[in-house]
C-alpha cells in the first residue's frame, strides 16, 4: 500500500472516529427522547424500537420550557443588539483612531472573554438585586457582554482592518465624517462578517447555562435551564429531559448548517489579506 | 498665485523623518511631477498636499492659504489613489455621488451632475455596475470622475497607472495628459516610472530618500529637458534615462581627465581636484572604427538587440559602459573588441565629494577647453 494512500485511509478513520464521538451523544439523547423508559434503560441497548412522541408532546405543552425557550431567543436578539451598538464603534475606533493605550485595551478584552461566566455572578448578584435586573432577560443581556462583547470587538477589528484604508482615505475627502464612513462604506463590506458574529454570538448565548442560574430565578429562566428542570429532586424524567434537551438544541443546529458558509467565511476573513 | 506652494517642509513619523526642507511650488495650471525611488517621500508629499498626512515643520499653502491643519475635505483637491479606492458596495453612480450626498446635495442634482461627469468620461453605459465588473481603465475613469465632481483646484494622483499593464499604461497616461489640457488645472503626479515623469510633465520634482544618507529630499526641480540634459548631481543624473548614465571616477592630470586616450581639459574649478566623476549617457557614447586612435578599448560582454536599436554593455579598463546605438547592419558580437569615444558635447562632470555637477563639458575640435 502506498504511503498516501495510508494517509488518505488514516485521515478518513480520524474523521469517522471524531465524527462519531461528536454525533454520538446526541443521537444517543434522541434515542431516549423518542423510547419509553424501559426501552430507554434496556440492555442490552435497544436499538431498533417503536418511536414515541409523549416525551416530546409534554415538552411543547410545558408554560415553562416554552417561557424559557423564548427568553433565551429575546436573549439573544438583545445581547446581540446591545454588543453590536457598542461593539462596532468600538471596533472602528480602534482601527481608524490613535487611541492610547490601545493594546492594554485589546488585552484586557482578551482575558474579558477568557475568563470563566461564573466569575461575574457573584459580584453581580449583589448589584442586579439593588438595582431590579435580577431575573430579568435584559440583565441577563447585559452580564453576556462580558463576553460578546469582546468577542464581537475583536471579530469586527478584524474584518474592519480588511477594508483598504484608502477608502477611508477618500471618503474623508469627499467630507464624510467618520460616523458616515462607518455606516456607509464599512459597514456594508464587512456585512458577511457581522453575520459571522451574530451567529456566534447567538450560539454561546443559546448555550450559557452558569449566569442564567445565579442571576435569574423563574421569570428570566432560560431554555439551559428549562431543561435542567427537568431534573427533580427524587428523580429524573428521562425522557422529557431528552426531549427538552434535543428541542433546545434543534434552532441552533439548523442555523449553524445553514449559516455554515458565512460562518467560515467570516472566521477567515480577517486571515488573509 | 501659486497652486501648492512647499516652504521648509519636513514631515516625520515619530522620531523618523521622510521629508527634510522641502521648498516646492506648483503654479496654477502646470502639471508637476514627483519622481523617485521608494523610500524618496513622494507619496507622503502627496498626503501632506491632501492632509492625510501631518506636516511637522514649515508651511505648506494650497491657493496661497496655509493648510498645515486643514481639514482634507477643505482644502479644494480632489485625489485619485493607487488603488483607485472605489466603493466595491456601491455602483458607479453611488461612487461618483458620494460625495454630494455627503454634501447634503439633492438627488435630482446628484443624478444631473453625475450623468454630466460620466458622459465627459465615457461611462454612461457603466452607471449602474459595481467597480468589480469594471476593467481597470474603467475604474480608473471612475476615480477620475468623482475627481472631477469635486471641482478642485488641485488634482492630486498616487501613482494611478502602477496598476495597468504596459499596454494600456500608454494609453491611459495620454488620456490623463488630454485631461489635463482640456481642464486646465493644476496636477501633482506621484510615480516611480520615469518614463511617465518624463512624457507627463511639466516640471519633475527628482526626490531622493533621506535614509540614503541625502541631507535633503529635493534633487532637482526643471522641466524634463532641464534634468535629462543637465542633472544638478549625480543622483539625478543615474536616476533619469534608461538605460542608466555611464559614470566613472577618473583621476585629475595636469587639469583634464582621460578616457582611454581621449583627453578632457577641464575647467579652473575642477581642475584643482585630484579626481573628479565624469557622466555621459548611453546614447551619446560612439563605437569609434578600430583603427580610430581616440578613445577607450572595450570588450562586448552583452548584446539586448530591441530591433531599432540596440544596447550594449561593454567590459573596461576603468568598469563597465553601457552604449545604445541604432540598428545599423549587424550587432558586434560577444567578446569582440570595440573603441568607445565621448561624444563631446554631452560629457557631464560631478564633485566627487558633493556630487553636485561641474558642468557639461564641450571638447573644442583641437581639445581646447571648453564650458557650459
Amino acid at each position: 500500500m502506498t504511503r498516501s494512500r495510508r494517509a488518505t485511509i488514516l485521515s478518513y478513520a480520524i474523521l469517522i472516529l471524531a465524527g462519531f464521538l461528536s454525533l454520538f451523544p446526541i443521537l444517543w439523547i434522541m434515542g431516549i427522547s423518542l423510547k419509553t423508559q424501559a426501552d430507554a434503560f434496556a440492555m442490552p441497548p435497544k436499538l431498533i424500537f417503536v418511536p414515541i412522541w409523549d416525551h416530546y408532546a409534554k415538552v411543547w405543552g410545558d408554560a415553562a420550557f416554552i417561557k424559557g425557550f423564548f427568553n433565551s431567543v429575546f436573549a439573544a436578539l438583545l445581547g446581540n443588539l446591545m454588543a453590536f451598538v457598542i461593539g462596532i464603534p468600538a471596533a472602528f475606533a480602534l482601527n481608524q483612531c490613535r487611541v492610547p493605550a490601545r493594546g492594554a485595551i485589546l488585552a484586557w478584552l482578551l482575558l474579558s472573554y477568557m475568563l470563566p461566566e461564573f466569575l461575574f455572578v457573584i459580584p453581580m448578584y449583589g448589584l442586579f438585586q439593588a438595582t431590579g435586573l435580577y431575573d430579568s432577560v435584559f440583565g441577563l443581556a447585559l452580564v453576556y457582554q462580558t463576553f460578546t462583547l469582546p468577542f464581537t470587538i475583536w471579530m469586527m477589528r478584524a474584518f474592519f482592518a480588511d477594508v483598504p484604508f484608502a477608502l477611508y482615505e477618500a471618503a474623508r475627502l469627499e467630507g464624510a465624517k467618520s460616523w458616515q464612513i462607518l455606516l456607509r462604506v464599512y459597514l456594508p463590506m464587512a456585512a458577511p462578517g457581522i453575520a459571522a458574529t451574530a451567529i456566534l454570538n447567538t450560539i454561546r448565548i443559546w448555550n450559557e447555562l452558569a449566569i442564567a442560574l445565579g442571576l435569574t430565578f423563574d421569570k428570566a429562566q432560560t431554555v439551559t435551564l428549562a431543561v435542567a428542570a427537568y431534573r427533580g429532586y427524587a428523580s429524573i424524567d428521562w425522557g422529557a429531559l431528552s426531549a427538552a434537551a434535543i428541542t433546545s438544541i434543534l434552532p441552533m443546529l439548523i442555523f449553524a448548517v445553514l449559516a455554515q458558509r458565512q460562518i467560515v467565511g467570516g472566521l477567515s476573513l480577517g486571515a488573509v489579506k | 498665485m501659486a497652486a501648492v506652494e512647499f516652504q521648509n517642509v519636513g514631515i516625520s513619523f515619530g522620531n523618523v523623518p521622510v521629508v527634510k526642507d522641502l521648498s516646492l511650488t506648483v503654479n496654477d495650471g502646470e502639471f508637476v511631477v514627483l519622481v523617485g525611488p521608494s523610500g524618496c517621500g513622494k507619496s507622503t508629499i502627496l498626503r501632506s498636499i491632501a492632509g492625510l498626512a501631518g506636516i511637522s515643520s514649515g508651511d505648506m499653502r494650497i491657493g496661497g492659504k496655509r493648510m498645515n491643519d486643514a481639514d482634507p475635505a477643505a482644502r479644494d483637491i480632489a485625489m485619485v489613489f493607487q488603488s483607485y479606492a472605489l466603493f466595491p458596495n456601491m455602483t458607479v453612480a453611488g461612487n461618483l455621488g458620494f460625495g454630494l450626498k455627503i454634501r447634503g446635495e439633492g438627488k435630482a442634482e446628484i443624478d444631473r451632475k453625475v450623468a454630466e461627469v460620466a458622459a465627459v468620461v465615457g461611462l454612461s453605459d457603466h452607471l449602474h455596475k459595481r467597480p468589480g465588473a469594471l476593467s481597470g481603465g474603467q475604474r480608473q475613469r471612475v476615480a477620475l470622475a468623482r475627481a472631477i465632481l469635486r471641482r478642485p483646484g488641485v488634482f492630486l494622483f498616487d501613482e494611478p497607472l502602477s496598476n495597468l499593464d504596459a499596454e494600456f499604461r500608454t494609453a491611459m497616461r495620454a488620456e490623463i495628459v488630454r485631461f489635463h489640457r482640456t481642464q486646465g488645472a493644476s496636477m501633482v503626479y506621484v510615480t516611480h516610472d520615469q518614463t511617465e515623469a518624463m512624457t507627463m510633465g511639466d516640471r519633475i520634482a527628482v526626490l531622493a530618500p533621506l535614509a540614503a544618507g541625502h541631507k535633503a529630499n529635493l534633487m532637482q526641480y526643471g522641466t524634463p529637458d532641464e534634468v535629462y540634459h543637465r542633472p544638478s548631481n549625480l543622483f539625478v543624473a543615474r536616476f533619469i534615462g534608461t538605460p542608466r548614465m555611464n559614470v566613472v571616477t577618473l583621476p585629475v592630470e595636469g587639469g583634464a581627465v582621460h578616457f582611454g586616450n581621449q583627453q578632457i581639459d577641464l575647467p579652473p574649478s575642477a581642475a584643482r581636484l585630484t579626481r573628479i566623476i565624469l557622466g555621459q549617457r548611453p546614447e551619446h557614447l560612439r563605437l569609434s572604427p578600430q583603427e580610430s586612435e581616440n578613445g577607450l578599448t572595450g570588450a562586448v560582454e552583452h548584446v539586448e538587440n530591441l530591433g531599432h536599436e540596440m544596447i550594449l554593455t561593454l567590459s573596461t579598463a576603468i568598469g563597465p559602459m553601457v552604449l545604445r546605438e541604432a540598428r545599423t547592419g549587424s550587432a558586434p558580437s560577444l567578446g569582440q573588441s570595440v573603441q568607445l569615444s565621448l561624444d563631446p558635447n554631452q560629457v557631464h562632470l560631478f564633485d566627487p565629494a558633493s556630487e553636485e555637477r561641474i558642468g557639461c563639458f564641450q571638447l573644442a575640435a583641437d581639445s581646447r577647453q571648453g564650458y557650459r
